[in-house]
């Protein structure tokens, strides 16, 4: 996909050329010398005057298009011809329980009822931040005076979501003019968004419109209203025509809008919440009692740019449906900002083989409980999956599987082309393995390509002479002391055949039969065995490897005890072609830092020594 | 009208051009008299930033580079970043074409029609549809025999979510980018990659032999009629069927069966079909399953079931180019002649079910008119 557009030549010396050759083909100026210097004063007057004509019309040009256009009112406006509704900031969630306790009072209430608007203080890093709850709740007497506060579908689980609630008030002008009614807000959540439209100033009586995604048809009296972010970061409210496209406030009418100010992921990771006051009972105050159920999340700043231009497409093609694996992706990444990174393949791309299911793999942010992960992929299903894909095709979910790569990376090093000592230079290429991965892979579908990687590390130094890397891939299994099972890892490539020189195959260390062993295949063979580090057989068949399905089977196998501190045993195999690893469905390539090395080697670059 | 609709420049006039020169105007009068030299070197100029890659040029284009019709092949492929998922323009004959219709491909995405048109597309190839599961053997319904060419279920191909594409081109060339803007995920894609050629094969014989349009989806029979060896059966309005004892018809009017098929989808099968049993031919000597016909192409999932039951064939098949079926779904109708006769137009009534497993066709406990 282009990014930039360069419509025009911008570099001024060129431009000076071709204005010198197109005067030149004209016959009045023929016979000029373009060189004296009046002559050339001019032209570079005209050139500089060309080039910035250009400069202008090629920004014009990339703000045409939403890959090249730079500008973020670009990029929202062309999402929006798109049909795209770009995510404003939004408020972190919280899930509590609220009680309050009355026993003993009497004259208590069968019934009492929490405001819309309750307010609760949550400390993160130290900043204290607002949340409350968005609707009015009920709490019936026990019969011992505890009240719990549930919502009309009897649940006890009470979302709050961080922010301080801010109305503006808009007098309807001229019915001519068109309206729209500017909310000079940046840290508006416009899902919290609520429209009230009084019959005149100083009216008590009101109609309340909702937004026009939420409405189900739309003719010219519909009570609808849309929030789009304009050129300036604010929002603007918008009506219908009046004609055909919802109802359009009258003139002397009064809107008030009502929404929450959010600090957006800042909000996240709340975990205890105090309730701001007391309830007030019959002249009495009673505590209001938090228990968190869920930590607050899903809090987010705008949407970005960049995520704008990658899902504004996939929107549109999806068309409100989920049929293919893209339209999944699509509505996943747009819908949910716990979802950082996500994957979805087809049934028949799966193993096993599954038809008639999609499946999909998510990644949150980090610090999300599996409780949150769990409320994420079931609103997933319920609100999307659901309602939008093909009939008779069920959603499931299965986790992201890290597969870890373990880098030898070699480096000729001349040091006299530096001022870095060749130590520095293993730590800097080191350092850059790591800020490598981070930046290309961690992500699904991101695939390792080992020629690229050598090729920035050559370019790191120009005292980098040549670099070689040798590549393993690795997964992890957590076997239980003492219980003897099977495992199957499933690597996604195919793994080098046996050698009679190399082990293709081998583990990490764990204690076995009372000494330091590990899994590696014998030799020439794809048998795997149980050795301590010297080599000595303990178990001479544990499993078998299988070299064109990736397969390594361990079979009924435990540990004594685990070495390092880790519960988990990590078993390394020598990829069959190492130059390109590919993360197929849920995997994500991630690098194994402590077993990653850079190893330089001097080269001086003298080519009279013998070897 | 039309023409604006197409595109924002009227072909029918000259380019607007609001640029005029203002040099003259501009400097000094007594310029013109003592440097005429510099006027005509400052319109030169002008001319120059003027020009077709200059920035008179180029603001010029941005009148229309957003105008599918007229805007350069290179703004082509911005648009088709937007609006086609980034694919080029390189990759189609007429792109133009292709990217005002992308909105109602997406819309229609899973379905046959999308198949089809990926494929017409995307490679400029016709690709025939199977679905697998029409050939599964079912304990109870299916009879044991090679004559009925049923499989058994393997997990695989051969199962209920299963689509079978047949063409010309391999499964490599396409299959990222068919998963990527047709395949409902959850189905099993299998490919066949179909080898054409014709041998010539000398063989003499005393009868005719009947020719059978490879493209009718008709499992038999001796219910239907054959044209002769070498008679164009595929060459429409060419095509009369031999006069047999019993099921001799007039054919006056048959050709309003074709009325619908342009070539240009997956009409012609089912079109076919449809004349046979518009035809009634079948109908005259209805055994059951075998005479069954398929009209798998559109399946609205907003149809009003109920809308259908009251259809003859006949407006089942005028409804039938606007309809949309999801592909792995199929309509089915049956031909037999109703207890009630014709209706007026002289069609068979008829029923028509909705499946989506190969079951036994019962058309009573379905919609029946």
């Amino acid at each position: 996909m282009s990014t930039v557009i360069k419509s025009s030549e911008l570099d001024f010396q060129n431009i000076k050329e071709s204005l010198k050759d197109y005067f030149k083909s004209k016959s009045e100026f023929a016979d000029y010398d373009f060189e004296a210097s009046g002559l050339n004063n001019l032209l570079d007057v005209l050139a500089y005057n060309t080039h910035l004509n250009g400069l202008t019309a090629n920004f014009a040009i990339n703000e045409s298009f939403l890959p090249t256009a730079q500008l973020r009112s670009s990029v929202v406006s062309h999402a929006e011809t798109l049909g795209y509704e770009v995510r404003s900031i939004t408020t972190s969630k919280a899930v509590v329980n609220l009680s309050v306790n009355m026993s003993g009072v009497v004259g208590r209430r069968p019934q009492i009822q929490l405001p819309v608007g309750w307010t609760f203080t949550s400390s993160i890093d130290g900043i204290s931040y607002t949340f409350r709850t968005q609707e009015s709740y009920f709490a019936k007497d026990d019969g011992t005076g505890t009240y719990i506060f549930k919502d009309s579908k009897g649940s006890s689980n009470i979302p709050i979501a961080e922010g301080i609630e801010k109305t503006k008030t808009f007098l309807v002008g001229e019915k001519n003019e068109r309206q729209v009614f500017v909310i000079p807000d940046e840290t508006m959540d416009i899902a919290t968004a609520k429209v009230l439209v009084y019959n005149n100033a100083g009216s008590t009586g009101y109609q309340t419109y909702i937004p026009l995604k939420k409405a189900v048809t739309i003719d010219k009296d519909s009570r609808v209203f849309s929030v789009r972010e304009a050129p300036n970061g604010h929002y603007e409210l918008n009506f219908g025509d009046g004609v055909s496209f919802g109802k359009k406030p009258d003139p002397g009418q009064k809107v008030v809008v009502t929404y929450l100010s959010s600090k957006g992921p800042l909000a996240d990771n709340g975990t205890v919440f105090t309730s701001n006051s007391d309830f007030n009972h019959l002249g009495n105050d009673y505590p209001v009692v938090v228990t968190t159920q869920t930590e607050s999340t899903g809090g987010a700043n705008k949407q970005t740019i960049e995520s704008i231009k990658q899902l504004a497409p996939i929107a549109y093609a999806a068309q409100q449906r989920l049929v293919t694996s893209l339209d999944y992706k699509g509505t996943i990444l747009s819908n949910f900002t716990d979802v950082t990174d996500c994957n979805v393949w087809s049934g028949d791309q799966n193993i096993p083989l599954d038809y008639g299911a999609v499946y999909v793999s998510l990644n949150f942010a980090d610090g999300i409980s599996d409780t949150v992960k769990e409320n994420t992929k079931a609103q997933i299903i319920g609100q999307f999956t659901d309602n939008l894909s093909v009939v008779s095709i069920t959603t499931k979910y299965t986790d992201p599987t890290e597969l870890f790569l373990e880098l030898t990376l070699g480096f000729n090093f001349d040091p006299s082309l530096t001022g870095f000592s060749l130590s520095a230079t293993e730590s800097t290429v080191y350092r850059f393995m790591n800020r490598y991965f981070s930046e290309n892979l961690n992500k699904f579908e991101k695939i390792f390509r080992r020629s690229n990687m050598l090729t920035e590390v050559d370019a790191i130094d120009q005292a980098i002479l040549s670099s070689k890397c040798d590549v393993k891939a690795q997964l992890r299994f957590e076997p239980t002391i003492g219980d003897k099972r099977t495992f199957e890892l499933n690597y996604p490539m195919s793994i080098a055949p046996p050698d009679p020189y190399t082990y293709i195959v081998q583990s990490s260390t764990f204690e076995y039969e009372g000494t330091l062993a590990l899994i590696r295949n014998k030799l020439s063979s794809t048998r795997l065995q149980v050795t301590d580090i010297d080599g000595n057989v303990l178990l001479d068949n544990v499993g078998e490897y299988f070299p064109a399905t990736g397969l390594v089977k361990i079979v009924g196998f435990t540990p004594e005890a685990f070495i390092g501190g880790f519960d988990y045993i990590k078993v390394s195999v020598v990829p069959l072609n190492e130059s390109v690893i590919k993360p197929l469905r849920n995997y994500v390539i991630k690098l194994d830092e402590t077993l990653s090395y850079a190893t330089a080697t001097l080269d001086r670059q003298n080519t009279t020594s013998t070897v | 009208m039309a023409a604006f609709a197409q595109t924002l420049r009227d072909f029918g006039r000259h380019a607007t051009n609001l640029n005029k020169t203002l040099v003259d105007e501009i400097l000094p009068e007594h310029y013109r008299d003592d440097y005429p030299n510099l006027i005509t070197f400052l319109d030169a100029y002008y001319e120059f930033l003027d020009s077709a890659e200059n920035f008179g040029g180029i603001i010029e284009e941005l009148q229309t580079i957003r105008d599918i019709e007229d805007t350069k092949l290179r703004y082509l492929d911005l648009l088709f970043d937007e609006l086609g998922l980034g694919i080029s323009e390189g990759q189609f004959i007429t792109p133009r074409e292709v990217i005002r219709n992308f909105g109602n491909f997406f819309r229609v995405k899973g379905s046959e029609y999308s198949v089809h048109g990926f494929f017409r597309a995307f490679f400029n190839e016709e690709i025939e549809i199977t679905y697998p599961k029409e050939r599964l053997f079912i304990v109870g319904k299916s009879r044991v025999g090679t004559e009925d060419a049923k499989v058994i279920q393997d997990g695989r191909l051969f199962q209920v979510f299963s689509t079978l594409i047949r063409g010309p081109i391999p499964l490599v060339q396409w299959e990222q980018l068919y998963r990527n803007f047709v395949h409902p995920s959850g189905f099993y894609l299998g490919a066949y990659v179909v080898l054409e050629s014709e041998p010539q094969v000398p063989i003499t014989t005393g009868i005719s032999i009947p020719y059978i349009n490879p493209n009718i989806n008709v499992f038999s029979s001796a219910a239907l009629t054959y044209a002769a060896e070498g008679e164009a059966i595929g060459a429409l309005g060419s095509f009369r069927p031999l006069p047999e004892p019993g099921i001799a018809k007039t054919i006056s009017g048959y050709r309003v069966a074709y009325y619908g098929l342009d070539g240009q989808d997956s009409d012609q099968i089912n079109n076919e079909a449809l004349l046979y049993v518009n035809r009634d031919y079948v109908a005259e000597s209805y055994a059951g399953e075998l005479e069954r016909f398929y009209l798998r192409d559109r399946y609205n999932l907003y149809r009003n079931f109920d809308a259908f039951g009251s259809m003859t064939i006949f407006e089942l098949e005028e409804y039938y180019s606007s309809m949309y079926e999801l592909s792995g779904f199929w309509v089915s109708f049956d031909d037999k002649i109703d207890a009630t006769g014709a209706s007026s137009n002289n069609v068979p009534n008829s029923a028509v079910k909705f499946s989506s497993t190969n079951d036994t066709f019962d058309a009573r406990v379905w919609y029946r008119k």
